[in-house]
């Protein structure tokens, strides 16, 4: 399928490529669980073997249809293939063993209830004393561990375990910011994977409110950008609090191997949480996009660019990755601008933002283009890029142009102090410019400094 | 690369790292070039090590025996026994240069005989006395596969991609390289996953070599080199 740039750049909304792509993901999913039984058999120890857990497993590759599909495209799922594949390619624990099939059953009974399937398995809690059903916000309190899986039925709508049948409305939920996205603080599987910032465990009320932001912030998102909104509320499965102990505007991260999780902390403006949203939910587009095309030829991950959002050296791959979700929030807050009222000073500093990114996108895609060798919807990508960066600057030429030439200023400063001159080399601490170059306006020495006026 | 370039070069590492021995290389080089013997070609850079080891690359003038041997009075010790006096046919010197120290590590007379790429290698050991030993090259176009490690061969095959290589030289005594079919200009260079090993200097290196092309690539014990010229 030949990609539409434009569906991509922005939020283009559910469309056959949007499906497309998210095909190609169930793909590899189902790709890599097929390998799963062979890799048990052969390895598992051998009290695992007398458990249930090939039944959850065949189940859920034999199933086909939207919901099996939607639940190989859930980030916990990510996070369970990851794992797969970082420890249980070696010899691993029994507990482990455990613990990991004993996730993937998981999936297989929150399958066979939303299809109204009988099923049986064996199941065990987390090491938190809880059994998910990934995919809907139900969850099991089970005693025990993990190594001492009991048997569960599915049937009739609802989970029999220990003898005791549970109809699944029952079960204990986690809040949903919209359907199908919830909010998790706990969740083994969902927030092990979580390393870059410190995560936040929140009392009933504050978990309550944080997700009353976030769908504040979803809701404004589905009238300002109905595209994105489309696609984001598509991926995106969970919602984890960071803490934020410095205090600044915002935390959030999102992980490669967690495609459908977005972390970020809490505020109270909804501004400010679908600014963060978008951010990280390009990211996530990006690296579900990247599968199927990866914009940039292979071969390209020298960390030597000057980034112009941090002080470190980035990838070219990261030069696109930012440029891509800050274009994203430009546009959005730019929106929001012209169509909202907001206090002054939210006002202005909405506008330093949305200025600032955009100088900031047109700064990394120089870079790109510059050094980069792009595929073929890879150099349609980033031209795309270019010109909507160029319609945005259209829409800020009301902005005052103080407060314009404050963020132009900004960001050259930047530049100054950690790029190589007017390359697109991030400059290291220890550099050393000591070369001599032909006097031109300037004193040709050190010794040769004129005085300074005392006029 | 001229003369003129090269000692362009060799004079903007010596401005920013004073502390580095260069005099006696740049000395060389002028005398070489003053003497009309010889043409320098390719100045190379060590990855990791930073600028402490240098390479240059001489072509030898028309008259190769005289060049040869005040080539071999320049960078090698006056005590420095030849297995044999290196020939006529060995058109080609390449020095590499301890700049920390001052002197040079290994310098190879090389040419192209019949039996494919040959040369003598003269490399400093852990004594004072270097030792002076044949060897011999051979070329072949290049593939990727067949390395026995899929990494590098992953990287090289994404090497290729962006930047043509024309043929792999492989040495028993000082390993293998890549020449490249046009030359990468050196920023391009580093951006690959190849060049990794140039990481941590990538600035100073993109600040001394400016928009210079990166010729070979080539990969000797452990370490990486690039080489390049104007």
């Amino acid at each position: 399928m030949r990609l539409d740039e434009k569906l991509w750049i922005y939020g283009g909304g559910r469309t056959a490529q949007w499906d497309w792509v998210g095909r190609k993901r169930v793909e590899a999913v189902l790709e890599a669980l097929r390998g799963v039984e062979p890799a048990f058999r052969a390895r598992a120890p051998r009290a695992l073997q007398r458990r249930r857990y090939l039944a959850g497993l065949r189940y859920l590759l034999k199933r086909g249809g939207a919901a099996r599909d939607r639940l190989a495209c859930h980030p916990c799922m990510d996070y369970w293939l990851y794992l797969w594949d970082q420890q249980f390619g070696v010899r691993a624990a029994e507990r482990d063993w455990h613990l990991q099939m004993g996730f993937l059953q998981g999936f297989a009974a929150s399958l066979a209830l939303s299809r109204g399937d009988s099923l049986e398995l064996d199941a065990g809690p987390d090491p938190d004393g809880r059994f998910y059903l990934f995919g809907s916000p139900y969850f099991l309190e089970l005693p025990g561990s993990p190594s001492e899986p009991q048997k569960l039925v599915i049937s009739r709508g609802g989970l029999t375990i220990a003898g005791r049948h549970s109809p699944v409305e029952r079960l204990p939920r986690l809040i949903e910011a919209a359907p199908g996205i919830v909010v998790d603080d706990r969740g083994w599987l969902m927030v092990h994977g979580v390393v870059m910032h410190g995560l936040a465990t929140l009392e009933d009320a504050e978990r309550a409110r944080f997700a009353e932001v976030l769908k504040a912030a979803l809701a404004d998102m589905a009238v300002r950008d109905p595209g994105l909104h489309a696609e984001m509320t598509d991926m995106l499965r969970a919602l984890i609090p960071l803490q934020n102990p410095m205090n600044h505007g915002s935390v959030s991260s999102s992980y490669v191997n967690m495609r459908g999780t977005i972390c970020l902390s809490h505020s109270d403006d909804p501004l400010l949480q679908a600014e963060t949203l978008i951010h990280e939910y390009c990211h996530q587009k990006m690296n579900q996009l990247l599968v199927v095309d990866p914009i940039l030829m292979p071969g390209q991950s020298g960390q030597i660019f000057y980034s112009p959002w941090r002080e470190d050296a980035r990838r070219l791959r990261g030069l696109l990755l930012g440029a891509h979700a800050f274009l994203n929030v430009a546009r959005y807050l730019s929106r929001s601008l012209s169509r909202e009222s907001y206090p002054e000073a939210e006002h202005i500093e909405s506008m330093v933002n949305v200025s600032r990114r955009i100088l900031q996108v047109e700064e990394a895609l120089r870079t790109l283009v510059r050094y980069g060798d792009f595929t073929e919807f890879g150099r349609r990508f980033v031209l795309g890029m270019w010109r909507e960066a160029g319609v945005l600057n259209h829409a800020i030429q009301w902005f005052p142009p103080a407060l314009l030439k404050e963020q132009r200023d900004a960001c050259d400063d930047h530049r100054r102090k950690f790029a190589l001159g007017s390359t697109g080399f991030h400059k290291s601490k220890d550099l050393v410019d000591k070369v001599a170059r032909v006097a031109f306006l300037t004193p040709k020495s050190d010794d040769e400094v004129p005085a300074p006026s005392t006029k | 690369m001229n003369s003129k370039e090269c000692l362009d070069w060799l004079r903007a590492v010596s401005d920013c790292f004073p502390k580095l021995k260069l005099g006696e290389l740049q000395a060389a080089v002028g005398r070489l070039s003053e003497a009309g013997s010889a043409d320098i070609w390719e100045g190379g850079v060590l990855g990791r090590a930073g600028f402490s080891t240098l390479a240059v690359r001489f072509r030898g003038g028309a008259d190769f025996g005289g060049w040869i041997k005040r080539a071999a009075a320049e960078f090698a010790a006056p005590d420095l026994e030849f297995p044999r006096e290196p020939a006529a046919g060995f058109p080609w010197l390449s020095v590499v240069w301890n700049a920390e120290a001052g002197r040079w590590e290994s310098l190879q007379f090389l040419g192209t005989g019949r039996g494919g790429a040959q040369g003598i290698l003269c490399r400093r050991g852990k004594g004072t006395n270097p030792k002076a030993t044949r060897v011999s090259f051979h070329s072949e176009p290049f593939r990727p596969g067949g390395l026995g490690n899929p990494a590098l061969e992953k990287a090289l095959s994404d090497f290729s991609s962006l930047h043509e290589v024309s043929g792999t030289t492989i040495s028993k005594a000082s390993g293998w390289s890549l020449r490249l079919e046009r030359g990468a200009p050196f920023p391009d260079f580093l951006r690959c996953d190849l060049s990794a090993a140039f990481t941590a200097h990538s600035s100073q290196l993109a600040l001394l070599l400016l928009d210079r092309l990166v010729t070979e690539v080539s990969f000797e014990g452990e370490s990486l080199w690039a080489y390049f010229r104007a």
